[in-house]
């Protein structure tokens, strides 16, 4: 979640196409939510904001299993305790990963957490 | 890489990608996992709209293909190697970036099917300001 690894979001238009987007992290709110940095998911967040169903998988960095999370969009954020979190820990992936000019946090996009379920086990 | 879908209450969902070939110009060919992705494999309906997404982990170069599914197929030998191929590769470019060593062999891949897409449409999806346009 913490952006080592990126992770996907999966969105779907209200005419029914789909959106795969990769994000450069899956921050934890609490027990029922998270949150994504909008940064350049345009078509996602056009997607989410008419369809609230939202599919997001996850990797962990040190074993590679993928998780997937069903998830429903709340609302989003541009400043706040949250916000500023976020825009804290995407400046220092940016920073690892030399996209300090590139990943500028717009917004913090608040999902509730339907399920969570690993994706396979490896092989 | 990855695949997006969605049932027809339009749900979406992902599905890790294990490699790809251009058949034609408007074709693509690429490798899923079955036992993982079952609500995948239920969405690939007759048509189904489906989007591909591909990054280079290097530079973040990437790029969606949007389209509709074709055809499954098992995978055969040249195509179980492709994959292989594949997963050495990725494996060389995220061990380069001080990533675990064998890390995305854990990707599931052992029961691998063969996805024929028709592309319609595809879009820049590298990371900057103003990405998303339509190529």
């Amino acid at each position: 979640m913490e952006g080592i690894v990126p992770s996907f979001i999966v969105t779907c238009s209200e005419d029914g196409m789909p959106n795969i987007s990769y994000i450069s992290q899956v921050f934890y709110v609490d027990d029922q939510h998270v949150a994504i940095s909008h940064q350049f998911f345009n078509k996602s967040v056009k997607n989410f904001q008419k369809n609230p169903q939202v599919c997001v998988c996850i990797v962990n960095p040190d074993d590679g299993i993928m998780w997937k999370l069903d998830l429903h969009h709340s609302h989003g954020e541009t400043d706040g305790p949250l916000f500023n979190k976020m825009n804290a820990q995407l400046e220092a992936i940016a920073t690892m990963t030399g996209m300090e000019d590139v990943f500028k946090l717009k917004a913090a996009e608040i999902f509730t957490v339907l399920s969570i379920e690993q994706v396979g086990s490896p092989d | 890489m990855a695949m997006a879908t969605r049932d027809a209450n339009l749900k979406p969902d992902f599905c890790r990608v294990l490699g790809a070939q251009v058949v034609d110009q408007d074709h693509l060919r690429f490798f899923i996992d079955k036992k993982s992705n079952p609500t995948s494999f239920k969405n690939l309906q007759p048509s189904a709209p489906i989007a591909l997404t591909t990054t280079r982990a290097d530079n973040f170069e990437s790029y969606q293909f949007k389209g509709n599914f074709v055809k499954l197929t098992e995978c055969n030998e040249q195509d179980n190697q492709a994959i292989q191929t594949y997963l050495h590769g990725f494996n060389e470019a995220v061990v380069a970036l001080g990533l675990g060593d064998r890390l995305v062999y854990n990707y599931p891949h052992t029961t691998p099917y063969a996805l024929l897409m028709e592309v319609k449409e595809i879009f820049e999806q590298t990371p900057k300001p103003g990405t998303g346009n339509k190529l």
